[in-house]
């Protein structure tokens, strides 16, 4: 069974019972070694420490942000 | 006249502060300190080689960078803080593109994690046209993250009231704009940037936004400003790392200028040669 959640912006589909963690390495995040992501659900920061933690529901609203250039 | 074998002729020149850096001239912003005053925005480089090339020209040593969104399909653009991390500069993570003081709080928390620095520069803006702040979300954004502990430094109008009032707030940094983001038009009110410095001497003031070439960092730095922040003027230059270079000396310059004190202006000419003693008189 599947859940429909946005990531990004984009619709996107997970198994449902997937964590945060889970998603992300479905987009080849190492969740472990990654430097320089962060990660906000719902408009929610949710820590590195948490990423394993953090079910994802249906509807939820994933944000996947770096750095780049800027002024 | 002196008696010349009075003179002291030092050393070593730094000992005067005619050293274009002169000794122990360090100043802070939060909890960071800096020798550098001039602060580069890494947005608009031809290439990564480019970017590089230019801040080490100017000797930058705080940078900006935007928060966005990883692209998942492609994340080969990912590599700017290892790039970054090549030289000696903190990185100062924006809230560029944050029309409300909801958004700005959100990026400049997820900036946080990202980065892992309590610093932020405060962005909100009011319209696409203009790119000017929104002095209102400005506030009620600054002061949510001051609460929570972010060092801010907030970019805005320069109206000396909202100027103190983000420093009265306790703004790490107030970095009113010289004129609109990217436009280069220069110092368009220095007046009001004057008015600003002359009423805020307990926060670092920094002129944020439209330097267009070298001489409009210098005179920022104549005011008495402790820092200039560019993006633009160097990146869209024709060679950015000369313009970058040009921008170093231009800040150093108007640093110096402002701590030997500029002459006061008068109307009139006054002789720089001694009437006494003049041919036929």
């Amino acid at each position: 069974m599947t859940i429909d959640i946005v990531v990004n912006g984009d619709e996107s589909r997970v198994e449902n019972g997937s964590t945060l963690a889970d998603l992300l390495e479905s987009v080849n995040i190492d969740v472990e070694n990654t430097r320089g992501i962060a990660v906000a659900v719902n408009d929610e920061i949710i820590r590195r420490t948490d990423w394993n933690k953090r079910e994802l529901n249906a509807g939820d609203s994933v944000e996947l942000v770096t750095a780049r250039q800027g002024g | 006249m002196e008696q010349v074998k009075e003179v002291q002729i030092p050393v070593e020149p730094d000992s005067r502060g005619t050293d274009a850096k002169p000794f122990g001239d360090i100043w802070s912003i939060g909890s960071i300190e800096l020798r550098s005053r001039l602060l580069l925005g890494t947005s608009g480089y031809p290439n990564p080689a480019v970017m590089l090339e230019s801040l080490a020209a100017s000797e930058t040593q705080l940078v900006t960078v935007a928060i966005r969104r990883v692209d998942i399909r492609d994340r080969s653009d990912e590599s700017l803080l290892e790039l970054l991390s090549r030289l000696p500069v903190h990185v100062l993570p924006n809230t560029a593109g944050c029309y409300t003081a909801k958004e700005a709080v959100l990026v400049a928390e997820l900036a946080r994690e990202v980065l892992e620095t309590d610093l932020v520069k405060l962005e909100v803006i009011g319209d696409d046209e203009t790119l000017l702040p929104d002095v209102e979300q400005l506030l009620q954004a600054a002061k949510t993250l001051i609460d929570s502990g972010f060092e801010v430094l907030a970019y805005t109008n320069d109206d000396p009231i909202t100027c103190r009032k983000l420093a009265d707030l306790g703004c790490a940094a107030v970095m009113p704009l010289a004129s609109p983001i990217g436009s280069g038009m220069g110092l368009v009110n220095p007046y009001n940037l004057q008015l600003i410095r002359d009423i805020i001497s307990d926060t670092p003031l920094v002129v944020d936004a439209g330097i267009g070439t070298a001489s409009d960092a210098t005179l920022a730095m104549e005011l008495g400003y402790d820092g200039v922040l560019i993006n633009t003027a160097v990146t869209k230059a024709k060679h950015p790392a000369q313009m970058a270079a040009a921008m170093r000396n231009a800040v150093q310059a108007g640093r110096l200028a402002h701590l030997a004190g500029r002459i006061p202006r008068r109307f009139y000419a006054a002789a720089s040669s001694p009437m006494e003693g003049r041919v036929g008189q």
